[in-house]
């Protein structure tokens, strides 16, 4: 069996159009990767067919996590078999309280692994001290009136309490201020220490969450490709001059 | 002496409302009134019924003629105690298990089945039956009035604030029920009622309904909340009239808890009469199946700076279908009154239907009144969301209409009824 998110020749489309024009990519476990591109490239697209969202029609390729073919499964199943995605607009669900959705989750995610009520709060009350959450939080409805940042620190609360192999995060840096930027970067590192061993796929138009996440490998991506790979220092290139050269040199390259 | 047997007869009689009166042992002046009432109902039309996509069901068709007023064997009294410290249970019309908690006797709260509160206590009962509800309003308010039976009497004295709730079971068997309840909260009382109104599968022939009338009475600074939970058989109609007389300073909450029955026709009314009253309606309601609701509230604002605050929050799975009419009038003599009415509606089902018509009338420009309604789907990103969360598809979907009824739901005055109601939106799904 071969360890990893791999993702080969995915094509996908919506609404017949077609989005992703044949996507490779390997995250392996405990790795950091970073996907960044310009908006409208696909990013979320690769995010959400990946996760099982119905709205987008896989065409061709596939996709494995750790030998299990993702496509095969349903949205549930692709979760329980340990992938997670941090939305870039996590949904609000009123009158559901944090405490009890992120009990339900669990229980569904890990059967074998239910925690008696006490040592469930334990858990929670210690990833959100890591997380710097204010413990009002579990009693709350889930996204219900949250802010942005406070939205993305509940998806990192998720994360952080599911344990999830493999862990997608669709622009969890967009619409947050320096502060709040910094202290969702400092929690994915807190997350990540504790559980070394999820890989992690980072989504983002911006380079700026990547001075706290020092990605291992970065892709680039336009037009439903992947144009370009490399190290942390072409995140720092794009941060420099943006995508335009880069576009310049695919476009080149093409002719 | 041995009280004279029920005429087992169907449908509405002469025989059946005297035989009645004198099995209970009541006076010239019930008899009488019921007598009364039973001409009224001979000559009264039905309510109206404003679900007009469910023609062929409706107040209409059913055949009163076949109901089956009174049950030919003594109840058995098997029903499952919901630990209320006071609690009457009535099955088929009997009472049978009445239970008051010492504490609430002694602060002079009087708690009886009505027709019994109508024989100890003519002087607490006389002064309001009927007058809250006139038994000449309809056709169905006249039956009840001519039928009453079991149903409950609460009196609470000046002053004496009531912890715990009071607890009235109703429950069809053999037979339909009649319920006639009386809430009378002197001046700075406090209670909750909590009415529970169930079925058991039909065991003969004939009709069975469920028709009640509540009158609530809330002198000055009185609080008054009734919660009356509802879940009938298919085969059960229930036409209930709930209404309540709300004086200065006083409050009088509702918690309208509608989940099932062949055609159900719920009314809930509240009269701010005193200045600086306060009325609230907080419900919910879950047709399924093939069942139609026909729901109204109406707050009548009579008196100056009265509040008022309506929450309806509905479902529909399968072919249910309900309407639910909320109306705020606001009087001429309403200066100063504040109001908000809102209804939020799911439906579930493609075949399901909620019409939801919130309505305003409003004769006094210095007030401040708003109202909405939204109906809706269950979300489809809300459900990927949950999804992608390891939750399965029905899981969610629980998961989601348990939260959409929750603030209804949590704000129900008994636990173990809190969890009565989740179970039967659960069954519902």
């Amino acid at each position: 069996m071969e360890k990893g998110l791999i993702v080969r020749g995915l094509r996908v489309s919506v609404e017949s159009i077609e989005i992703l024009k044949g996507i490779d990519l390997t995250v392996e476990p405990g790795r950091v990767h970073a996907l960044m591109g310009p908006n409208g490239s696909g990013k979320s697209t690769l995010s959400f067919a990946l996760t099982g969202h119905p709205k987008y029609t896989v065409t061709g390729g596939s996709a494995t996590l750790d030998g299990s073919d993702l496509l095969a499964l349903r949205p549930h199943e692709r979760a329980r078999a340990g992938l997670f995605l941090s939305f870039q607009y996590p949904a609000a669900i009123p009158g559901v309280s944090v405490a009890n959705f992120l009990r339900g989750a669990r229980t569904a995610l890990r059967p074998g692994d239910v925690l008696p009520p006490a040592k469930f709060k334990k858990l929670v009350t210690e990833k959100m001290q890591l997380l710097g959450m204010d413990s009002s939080v579990v009693s709350r409805y889930v996204n219900d009136g949250f802010s942005g940042g406070e939205k993305k620190r509940l998806e990192m609360l998720q994360m952080a309490v599911f344990q999830p192999k493999y862990a997608i995060l669709d622009e969890t840096d967009s619409g947050l201020d320096v502060d709040a930027l910094r202290a969702v970067g400092e929690s994915v590192n807190a997350v990540r220490s504790a559980n070394s061993e999820t890989g992690l796929l980072v989504i983002t138009h911006y380079p700026r969450i990547l001075q706290y996440l020092h990605p291992d490998t970065v892709h680039v991506m336009m037009d439903g490709r992947i144009v370009k790979q490399g190290g942390a220092d072409l995140a720092e290139r794009i941060e420099r001059d943006g995508y335009d050269p880069i576009r310049e040199e695919v476009a080149g390259g093409v002719a | 002496m041995a009280s004279p047997d029920l005429v087992m007869e169907a449908g509405v009689s002469r025989v059946a409302v005297e035989g009645l009166s004198a099995r209970l042992g009541e006076g010239e002046q019930e008899r009488a009134a019921r007598l009364a009432a039973l001409d009224a109902y001979e000559r009264l039309p039905l309510p109206a019924w404003r679900l007009s996509r469910t023609q062929r069901r409706n107040l209409t068709t059913v055949d009163f003629s076949r109901i089956v007023p009174f049950a030919a064997q003594t109840p058995a009294g098997d029903v499952a105690d919901t630990g209320a410290a006071t609690r009457i249970v009535n099955l088929d019309g009997e009472a049978i298990s009445l239970r008051l908690a010492p504490e609430i006797a002694a602060t002079g709260t009087y708690v009886a089945p009505f027709e019994t509160a109508l024989r100890e206590r003519p002087e607490l009962v006389r002064p309001h039956f009927g007058r809250i509800v006139d038994p000449e309003t309809n056709r169905l308010t006249a039956l009840n009035a001519a039928l009453h039976r079991g149903g409950l009497f609460v009196h609470v004295p000046r002053g004496v604030e009531l912890r715990e709730a009071i607890e009235l079971h109703t429950i069809v068997e053999h037979a339909s029920a009649f319920p006639r309840l009386l809430i009378v909260a002197e001046e700075h009382a406090s209670v909750q009622v909590l009415e529970r109104i169930e079925s058991r599968p039909a065991t003969g022939e004939g009709v069975r309904v469920v028709c009640s009338v509540t009158e609530i009475v809330a002198n000055a600074g009185a609080r008054v909340t009734y919660a009356a939970l509802q879940q009938l058989g298919e085969d059960v109609p229930e036409i209930a009239m709930r209404r309540a007389s709300v004086g200065r300073d006083a409050n009088v909450e509702f918690a309208p808890i509608t989940l099932g029955g062949d055609i159900v026709k719920s009314v809930y009314e509240a009269n701010l009469e005193g200045e600086g009253a306060t009325g609230g309606a907080h419900g919910l309601f879950f047709p399924a199946g093939r069942e139609a609701f026909d729901l109204s509230a109406r707050i009548t604002h009579a008196a100056p700076h009265t509040t008022s605050d309506a929450l309806l929050l509905g479902a529909a799975n399968g072919a249910g279908q309900a309407a639910f009419d909320g109306m705020i009038a606001i009087l001429e003599s309403g200066a100063g009154s504040l109001s908000n009415l809102r209804s939020l509606s799911l439906l579930l089902a493609p075949k399901a239907h909620i019409d939801s018509v919130p309505g305003m009338e409003i004769a006094n420009n210095d007030v401040k009144a708003y109202h909405g309604a939204t109906i809706g789907e269950i979300d489809p990103e809300t459900l990927f969301f949950c999804q992608s969360r390891g939750i399965d598809p029905d899981e969610a979907r629980r998961m989601i209409v348990a939260g959409f009824f929750s603030t209804v739901v949590d704000a129900i005055p008994s636990t173990q009824a809190r969890i009565w109601v989740q179970q039967r939106i659960e069954a519902k799904l």
